[in-house]
């Protein structure tokens, strides 16, 4: 099963955009981490932020089936860039609309504290498959 | 019985045309007008109690207060059913037709219904939330579009359900449901991937949404006696970007009054457009905005007149609901000030 | 490859002193089963139960439906490189108990799916209302890791189906149907004048609880690859997908592929269904570009002339559909999609999360966020106190009478993404 890999990452390129603080704990000092104390829409709005300012969504800001108004985490990484990709502009804007089209539809229930935790896990393994994968391709290394 | 309430503005009220528009509501007993036809078409069963008349310039003047001194009126009737319009093509009566049935719909929960022309900028607005009878573009389509809402209108007022648009006679709300259809997905999709092989018409399920294309409006006659307005995607604002448009993803417009001004500098304008090099844009925003070039043109007599204000917004990113929402709005208002044509600049 | 497939018809099934079919009529040994199955320190406690179509039954939360399969003739066993050794399956003779199925339930995460009602009107969107189901209810041990428990309970499933289906071993199949792709190149030669047609075959593979395992291996860390259609019909490809339980597809659906039966339908006659092409749905954009373009390399180098390309999940699979589909169609390839929508309660706002002008030819397993109400059954196999926590449920769906208040969302394969319904959707 993946885990938090224990490789060295170079920092300033990739970035981990989190609300999680599973995934924060996990990649402390191995990942640059934007940590918000916020919503699943705030890491959204914060990678969108990044995107204008020229970074590429490297993974899906939808990763996962559960659903924008269930989980209350999200996981994002960006990779600095040099000038706008639209194609990340595209990505980020069309998770916007659809995590728009679900918080309208139903509040996110009160969850407990173990299902929180739950999420938490769910979210890591998402975004650690995705560094993974990058780590593998040597992505972090670029 | 079913109680209906009609609404219709002050020309199809018989009280004037344009120079009446400012008329406020008013309520009179029984049928006015159209409601003549309508009663006919709706039979026995229902019956018109009241009608509804306001003016078209009051109501898009004065949504908020208009709507609920409306409201206030037709409650009072203690209605079944609530029937505006039809408007066909007339904007500001369709805008007013469709606030009112939503705001009946919302606030009275009873059926409503409303008929427009597919064009009228109220059936965009509203069609998602309400049923409105497609009806020919001018009055001369009374006849026909009478009985058809009347046949809508006892279906929504028995809590009938309703088939389809194109057999319903009703423009289509653009809103997904879902139904069974005859055969599993896998063997439709074996099916639709044989007439795309052979060559053959067939019809997807889920259309990708509109890449929306627009149809070109007759030309300008006269350039010379027309009120030419600016408006830009490009994100032109006065130094300092006042409204803070956002550099990327608009959630908002600016409208800026630019009466006087020969010329924009890059002391007093600039770009708040994120999505290119602002350099030359914030040297000189006529580049985006040629307000210079207008301005001769108004001196040398080859336009009318310059509009007093230009509208802006950055396009970079923006959604294509925003954007639809802005010019929805900022039209009427273009409209209303006696704008011919508008020059639309992007980046 | 040739497969034959020997339907036996179950037509009920009960508990028995010996694990066997007879008559149609499917008995099992509930000790021996629990034997097969136990074992697990994982697991504190299995328990074992039977739902019939038409019951007042509500099982919940449902993690995945296998059906019951066993290889009598031809290489290897089923669910290779998982159950039995990783052998080429897909040739040879494979008997099916046809109409049953075996449920695993329970609770893995805090938040739970999966609902499938044997009557009512929750029972018109499931194809397990249909099915006679032995339910597997399996319970942890206390802090069980969550990917542990994700693990042990697919196993049981797929433990049980097994133990099942070889009760159909010496059984005479009351319908045999064969199903034969030959290879490249003679395939070529016996159909010189039909069209080429593929099925490129979308796994979701994003992380623990939406993996996708063929022959064991983990889908994601696959490139897109070759299979022929057989091998899925021995259990090649197993879901370990716990998440969306309307788009997910259980293994059964994966052993029952409909695109693939129904693309055998017509194969030889109006085309040469060349073969199947599995790929992934990952997380990084980059996994997604690599799976794409080798997607449609492959289906080039296979000379196809259409494929159908099925989906499986919401949001972030809906990129990696339209990038296969816009490369596949810029090489010529005339392309069909199989996707659901998530269109919000009201069908009023866009369907997917991604969409391009190449995808004119998409078939809908329809909107899973229309809203259903489950009314309340007799008979409760798992737990519904999730029912609040239920992707697609919220808060207050379960009422005091205990009828539920949900998305389609929560209904095991009611939207499924590779054509197992007739539930669609329309535009109104």
């Amino acid at each position: 099963m993946a885990s938090a890999r224990g490789g060295v990452f170079l920092r300033g390129a990739a970035q981990i955009i989190t609300n999680n603080p599973m995934v924060r704990d996990k990649y402390e000092g191995k990942l640059d981490i934007s940590f918000i104390d916020g919503k699943y829409i705030d890491v959204l709005k914060l990678t969108r932020d990044k995107v204008h300012q020229g970074f590429r969504v490297m993974s899906h800001p939808l990763a996962g089936s559960i659903k924008p108004n269930e989980t209350p985490y999200r996981s994002v990484i960006v990779m600095s860039g040099s000038s706008l990709d639209h194609e990340s502009l595209m990505i980020i804007e069309d998770s916007i609309l659809a995590h728009e089209k679900f918080s309208s539809g139903k509040q996110m229930p009160r969850w407990s504290g173990s299902i929180l935790s739950d999420f938490q896990v769910i979210d890591y393994h998402l975004i650690d498959s995705a560094v993974e994968s990058m780590t593998t391709s040597g992505a972090f290394y670029l | 019985m079913i109680r209906v309430v009609h609404y219709i503005n002050q020309f199809y009220g018989g009280i004037g045309g344009e120079e009446k528009a400012d008329i406020k509501p008013e309520l009179k007993e029984g049928v006015v007008g159209p409601g003549m036809a309508l009663k006919a078409a709706l039979g026995a069963n229902a019956e018109i109690v009241a009608t509804v008349i306001c003016g078209d310039s009051y109501f898009n003047e004065n949504i908020d207060a208009a709507t609920a001194e409306i409201i206030g009126m037709i409650e009072k009737h203690n209605p079944d059913l609530f029937i505006a319009g039809p408007a066909f093509n007339a904007g500001r009566y369709g805008v007013a037709c469709g606030s009112i049935c939503k705001a009946v719909k919302d606030k009275l929960n009873i059926p409503v219904l409303t008929g427009m022309y597919i064009e009228n900028p109220g059936a965009d607005m509203f069609k998602k939330e309400l049923y409105i009878v497609e009806t020919a573009n001018a009055a001369t389509g009374m006849r026909t579009a009478v009985p058809a809402m009347a046949k809508l209108a006892l279906k929504l007022a028995a809590n009938e359900t309703l088939g389809a648009p194109a057999e319903e006679g009703y423009i289509a709300r653009g809103v997904r449901k879902n139904i069974f259809r005859a055969e599993r997905g896998s063997k439709r999709a074996v099916n639709m991937l044989l007439a795309k092989l052979k060559g053959e018409a067939f019809e997807t399920e889920y259309p990708m949404p509109d890449f929306d294309r627009v149809a070109p409006n007759p030309p300008v006659l006269d350039l010379t006696k027309a009120k030419i307005a600016l408006v830009t995607s490009g994100g032109i604002v006065p130094k300092g970007n006042p409204d803070r448009i956002e550099s990327s993803s608009a959630s908002k417009y600016g409208k800026y009054d630019i009466e006087g001004i020969m010329d924009l500098t890059a002391e007093t304008y600039e770009t708040a457009h994120g999505g290119y090099d602002p350099v030359y844009a914030n040297q000189d925003s006529d580049r985006v905005l040629p307000v210079d070039v207008l301005r001769d043109l108004e001196k040398e007599g080859v336009i009318g007149k310059l509009h007093r204000y230009f509208y802006t917004t950055t396009g970079n990113g923006t959604s294509v609901a925003n954007s639809k929402k802005f010019a929805a709005t900022f039209a009427q208002e273009l409209l209303a000030d006696g704008v011919q044509a508008v020059i639309l600049t992007s980046t | 490859m040739r497969l034959e497939l020997g339907k036996i018809f179950i037509k009920d099934v009960q508990f028995g002193s010996e694990t066997k079919v007879e008559q149609g009529v499917l008995y099992i040994n509930k000790q021996a089963l629990l034997d097969a199955v136990g074992g697990d320190t994982r697991l504190k406690s299995i328990e074992i139960d039977i739902a019939k179509p038409g019951e007042e039954t509500r099982i919940m939360p449902v993690k995945d439906v296998i059906e019951p399969r066993v290889k009598v003739e031809g290489p290897g066993g089923i669910f290779p490189g998982v159950i039995s050794k990783v052998d080429v399956v897909g040739s040879g003779r494979t008997h099916v108990l046809k109409g049953a199925a075996v449920v695993t339930a329970g609770k893995i995460v805090g938040f739970q799916e999966g609902i499938i009602d044997m009557s009512g009107p929750g029972a018109d969107y499931t194809p397990f209302s249909k099915t006679l189901n032995v339910v597997i209810l399996c319970t942890p041990v206390d802090n069980l890791q969550q990917h542990e428990h994700e693990q042990a309970v697919r196993m049981v499933g797929l433990k049980a189906a097994t133990f099942i289906g070889e009760a159909g071993r010496n059984v005479t199949p009351d319908e045999v149907k064969v199903y034969e792709t030959l290879p490249l190149l003679e395939g070529a030669k016996q159909y010189p004048g039909l069209p080429r047609v593929g099925y490129v075959y979308m796994l979701q593979t994003q992380g623990l609880m939406h993996d996708t395992y063929v022959y064991g291996v983990d889908a994601k860390r696959i490139v897109p690859t070759l299979i022929y259609p057989t091998e899925v019909m021995d259990g090649a490809i197993l879901s370990g997908n716990c998440v969306s339980a309307c788009d997910k597809n259980p293994t059964y659906n994966h052993l029952n592929n409909p695109i693939i039966e129904d693309l055998y339908e017509r194969h030889g006659k109006d085309y040469n269904f060349v073969g199947v092409i599995i790929t992934n749905e990952n997380v990084t954009l980059a996994d997604k570009e690599r799976s794409s373009n080798w997607t449609a390399k492959l289906a080039e180098y296979l000379n196809l002339d259409a494929v159908i390309v099925s989906e499986e999940g919401f949001g972030n699979p809906d990129t990696d559909l339209m990038m296969n589909c816009k490369k596949l169609t810029a090489k010529g390839i005339k392309t069909v999609l199989v996707t659901d929508e998530y269109a919000g309660r009201d069908g009023a706002s866009q369907s997917l999360a991604d969409a391009d002008k190449a995808a004119d030819a998409v078939i809908t397993g329809g909107n899973a966020n229309e809203v259903i109400l489950l009314p309340p059954m007799k008979k409760i196999i798992g737990y519904t106190e999730p029912a609040d926590t239920i992707a697609g449920g919220f808060d207050g769906s379960l009422r005091p009478d205990g009828s539920i208040m949900a998305e389609l969302q929560v209904i095991t394969g009611a939207t499924s993404e590779i054509g197992m319904n007739k539930l669609s959707a329309t535009q109104y």
